[in-house]
């Protein structure tokens, strides 16, 4: 699996004035690399994972997978490949509060009428530490718990992309090493892994690294880099 | 749509009971006010029409002191024991420009074997009569004997079977069309069985009608006949009677009918424009507070399409599941109340035939379905364009 973004910017219009939460970022990711994208809030973070995940359009600059351009898809192509393909565990994840947590993990697999791997989640469940709470109702956990939901969620339909936004928030240092445990493993195994974090825990992961600053993704900073 | 895209829906819907509950009262509210609106129109319009050909005199003289205000003369006959003296009956058919006139005399009964109540009874002279004959020629097309009647539609008496008035036995020779008013339970009769009756009564120690003059007289004129004219004739001759034009006979019933049939449509419009306006507010409020939902399926691979058919299929489940019950709550509620509202309106009315009613309920079923998923079009709409960031990010 190869990703690429080239030329990716982003603009929204706050107060009538345009402004560029991504610009003109470059950004490649092969099978098996663990890239973490280290930045303070509101440097453009997740406005990059997002485009990268395909699910907001960047106002100019593409995104490829396999050399096939995302937002050339139409509307079913691409979310068939966000789901098949891309694990996205954004920042601010909402689950289904009308669901279980169980139903909540597999809605990846029955939205599309697939065969639920009862197997993968349980093991997801218990890698993460949450398999006692699989029939509960998301509003009656707390927010490291609702964050390791999402991460089941994102790895349920076992996909080669997983893009991970501050996925150690709200969770504590053990469940923090048990996540990026969990990352590198799939890593080793050739899925490719993006975080974008604070925790410098996670440099101790990544083969590749990027530091974003207002809106610009710079490549390689080797302050913190594994390289 | 696929199993898990009806959960949530069915879930979603469920979750909030009670704006989901008050969107199918309001929208079922909506489908009754819809389907009686529509059937009380074209139950109006069926008695009015039935009624019009059935009173197809140009004028009508009935003895002073009937009520015509109500027009319960053009329903129900007046069996309040008035009658006109017989000679008016040669005058008006002596008149210049008549083509018809017929007398008609409407006789109240004690009792009758067929009924609990009291039976109405309206004679006319086969001879002369031009409104009744050709009305009742569609059920009943032999001559009339002495002794034999025909019945309205609501008097449950088969034909050849006898039905008794003072102990004196009557054979049913044909039961009419209804007609939406009183008349369907009303008993016609030739004069000959009219005085049958009377004497019957008589035998009995009754007086059933005031020395058989006619109650009423109908009358047709040539086209271009001046009424006024005509009537001032008849009341310059004779004191004791009234002589009503059709035509105002009809405007004052045409015009109560209208009013009832605008309040109708005016109660329906209002709860249909309040279904689209609560529909709209609920399902905007809803969906902003599930906006981080909806980013969620959409990044797990939802399509676009998929999030505005989550909120249309709830739309249509709230406006769907009003408009069944409030349309079944209608269908009932009128089929059984016809007689009731008959009887309290003074007004003809005569429900319209299987398919004109089917189709009444097709719609009624819908229109508030329509009207409840349009509005949320705009919801979904927006939804479908939601910006995944922007929507994680509030209320974070």
């Amino acid at each position: 699996m190869i990703l690429n973004g080239n030329n990716i910017t982003k603009q929204y219009t706050r107060r009538g004035e345009k402004f560029s939460a991504v610009n003109n970022a470059d950004f490649f990711a092969w099978s098996g690399d663990f890239t973490v994208i280290f930045g303070e809030s509101g440097s453009g973070k997740s406005t990059l994972l997002n485009a990268l995940a395909g699910v907001t359009k960047p106002t100019s600059g593409n995104v490829e997978i396999d050399g096939q351009p995302l937002f050339s898809l139409n509307d079913e192509d691409l979310a068939r490949l966000r789901n098949e393909r891309i694990g996205y565990i954004p920042q601010n994840a909402a689950s289904l509060s009308a669901f279980t947590v169980a139903e909540n993990i597999t809605l990846s697999s029955s939205l599309y009428n697939k065969k639920i791997d009862k197997e993968h989640i349980k093991a997801l469940l218990d890698k993460l530490g949450i398999a006692h709470l699989a029939n509960e109702h998301p509003q009656n956990l707390s927010g490291g718990e609702l964050r390791r939901v999402a991460i089941a969620r994102a790895l349920a339909n076992k996909p080669d992309l997983i893009i991970a936004d501050e996925p150690t928030s709200n969770l504590d240092e053990e469940n923090s090493r048990k996540v990026y445990s969990l990352f590198a493993r799939l890593a080793r195994t050739g899925v490719a892994i993006i975080i974008a974090t604070h925790d410098k825990t996670a440099f101790g992961y990544s083969n590749r690294t990027y530091h974003m600053k207002s809106g610009t993704l710079i490549p390689d900073i080797g302050e913190y880099g594994n390289l | 749509m696929n199993h898990t895209t009806l959960k949530i829906i069915y879930t979603n819907f469920w979750s909030h009971p009670v704006r989901s509950l008050g969107l199918v009262i309001l929208t079922a509210i909506a489908s009754v006010t819809l389907l009686s609106g529509v059937i009380f129109s074209k139950s109006l319009d069926a008695g009015f029409e039935q009624l019009s050909s059935r009173m197809g005199a140009d004028l009508l003289i009935v003895p002073y002191g009937v009520d015509i205000q109500n027009q319960s003369i053009l329903l129900q006959g007046d069996f309040n024991h008035h009658t006109l003296p017989r000679e008016v009956l040669d005058f008006v058919q002596k008149l210049p420009g008549v083509t018809a006139a017929s007398p008609q005399f409407y006789i109240s009964t004690l009792s009758a074997s067929c009924c609990d109540k009291k039976v109405n009874i309206i004679g006319f002279d086969p001879k002369t009569d031009f409104t009744i004959k050709p009305w009742i020629r569609k059920t009943y097309k032999n001559n009339f004997i002495p002794g034999s009647v025909i019945v309205g539609s609501d008097i449950q008496i088969e034909n050849g079977e006898k039905i008794k008035f003072f102990d004196k036995e009557f054979t049913v020779v044909g039961t009419l069309e209804p007609l939406g008013n009183k008349l369907d339970q009303t008993i016609f009769a030739d004069v000959e069985t009219v005085e049958l009756l009377r004497q019957a009564a008589a035998s009995k120690g009754y007086n059933i009608s005031s020395e058989g003059g006619p109650s009423s007289i109908l009358a047709n004129f040539e086209e271009g006949t001046d009424f006024e004219k005509i009537s001032q004739k008849i009341q310059e001759q004779f004191n004791d009677l009234q002589v009503i034009q059709r035509k105002n006979i009809f405007d004052n019933v045409i015009a109560t009918a209208r009013s009832f049939k605008i309040a109708v449509w005016l109660i329906a419009g209002f709860f249909l424009f309040t279904v689209i306006a609560v529909i709209y507010i609920a399902f905007t409020v809803s969906t902003n507070e599930r906006k981080r939902e909806f980013a969620t399926l959409l990044i797990i691979g939802a399509t676009r399409k998929k999030l505005a058919d989550i909120v249309l299929g709830e739309s249509f489940l709230a406006s769907g599941s009003g408009a069944i019950a409030g349309t079944l709550f209608g269908a009932v509620g009128i089929i059984s109340f016809r007689f009731l509202i008959q009887e309290n309106l003074q007004i003809p009315f005569l429900l319209p035939n299987i398919s004109a009613i089917i189709l009444t309920i097709v719609g009624a079923l819908f229109i508030p379905v329509i009207a409840g998923v349009g509005a949320s079009y705009h919801i979904a709409k927006k939804i479908g364009n939601i910006d995944v960031y922007t929507a994680l990010k509030e209320d974070a």
